[in-house]
């Protein structure tokens, strides 16, 4: 019943500077009120210290725990890296996205590509989507025991307390799928709805089923809102039959992410970690 | 119905063109006979005349003036495809001149605006 579909490879702008990845915190500086300072203006410092304390916050999450998914920005649809509320910038990652695949209802490929527009990469294609995936490679990181994250392998920090392989995956379904979502090439992790009817309304539950190397995979996390609640407190967890139900809890883009860790017989790290996300939108009432 | 579950969705996203009754963006009524989508907040009305197929374009009853796209028809009937260009013809109208549509055919609607931004819209002709 499932079947593999193949990707699309994206290739990335050769002329974008990646920059530097960070996976760092960052300790925020506050701007307090000055004497002789008028309310205004003190209120607006501390605006932007907030804003500040927002900002560099964003950077205090580790890499590992950020996800890729899709969603609706400016009428376009973006891919989007972060964790929570963080929307981090995806365009300078976009060299590290391996393949953007999209399909029509019928689960056909459609030729599709991703496009900076600004700070966000949104989906471009020949014709309109029922679905979009992504791959993205985030490479080696290794912990030392200071604390801090470094982008390389096991065999370049030597005393590097933990050492993994990240890669993330995203799916986006358009509408209600009218044949099971199958399991997409290169998403080694995959959460996918169990049932072909997906609930309608929010705090309805929702069977899913993570697949890790095209199996139902045990002991998988789900983290039910990956935006809204990035701290959930007791996320579930797949069964043996690679299944787990949550609730829906947004009437709006919901994205569930699965989270695994599997082994690797790459030296260089100690295991890779696999996140992937399912999005979709549930309606709001008429206007 | 199934089907309204990611309509919103839909909509703004450019995905599919669906007919989108449950955001009111403006009037849903053809202005030109012709039919109607929404996506997102953008309606396009198709028209089919002798001379080919127009396209308009508005938002929130408010025409969009149509030299800001560049579009594109594509026509799938009988397993067959087939597209043609949609250049601006003046007010909120783009033109495919000469394009006749067959009927019972999927026509796709895509519009690039400036920025680069890509929206289709969908319609069965009849």
């Amino acid at each position: 019943m499932w079947t593999r579909l193949h990707g699309l490879t994206y290739s990335a702008p050769a002329t974008h500077d990646f920059g530097t990845l960070s996976r760092e915190s960052q300790t925020p500086s506050v701007a307090y009120p000055l004497n002789g300072e008028s309310s205004d203006m003190a209120l607006h410092r501390i605006a932007k210290a907030g804003i500040g304390i927002v900002a560099l916050a964003a950077l205090a999450v580790p890499a590992s725990a950020h996800g890729i998914w899709f969603a609706q920005r400016a009428k376009q649809l973006a891919l989007i890296y972060g964790v929570g509320a963080d929307d981090l910038d995806m365009v300078k990652r976009l060299p590290l996205v391996k393949s953007v695949t999209g399909y029509d209802a019928d689960w056909a490929p459609v030729n599709t590509s991703l496009r900076a527009a600004g700070p966000i990469p949104v989906v471009d294609s020949d014709e309109p989507l029922a679905a979009v995936a992504a791959v993205v490679d985030y490479g080696y990181w290794s912990k030392t025991p200071d604390g801090e994250w470094h982008n390389k392998g096991r065999d370049e920090v030597p005393n590097a307390t933990l050492a993994e392989h990240n890669f993330k995956y995203a799916v986006y379904l358009g509408q209600v799928p009218t044949k099971p979502v199958p399991l997409i090439e290169g998403h080694m992790l995959q959460i996918v709805p169990a049932d072909l009817n997906i609930p309608q309304k929010m705090g309805e539950p929702m069977k899913v089923r993570v697949y890790y190397k095209g199996k139902p995979i045990a002991g998988a996390t789900v983290m039910q809102d990956y935006i809204n609640d990035p701290d959930e407190a007791a996320p579930a967890k797949t069964a043996a039959d690679g299944t787990a139900t949550i609730k829906l809890r947004n009437q709006g883009i919901n994205v569930l992410m699965a989270i695994y860790v599997g082994p690797t017989a790459d030296k260089k790290v100690d295991h890779e970690e696999y996140r992937a996300s399912l999005a979709f939108v549930l309606p709001h009432l008429p206007e | 119905m199934k089907y309204d579950l990611f309509r919103t969705g839909l909509a703004v996203v450019a995905f599919a063109a669906l007919p989108a009754t449950a955001i009111a963006h403006g009037s849903m009524k053809p202005q030109h006979g012709g039919l109607v989508q929404m996506t997102g907040e953008t309606m396009f009305e198709l028209v089919t005349g002798p001379k080919g197929v127009d396209v308009y374009l508005s938002e929130e009853d408010e025409p969009i003036p149509a030299a800001g796209f560049t579009g594109k028809l594509t026509q799938t009937a009988g397993g067959a495809k087939t597209e043609a260009p949609l250049k601006a013809a003046g007010g909120n109208r783009l033109t495919a001149p000469g394009f006749k549509p067959a009927k019972g055919a999927k026509v796709v609607v895509a519009v690039i605006d400036k920025s680069g931004a890509k929206t289709f819209a969908t319609f069965q002709t009849k």
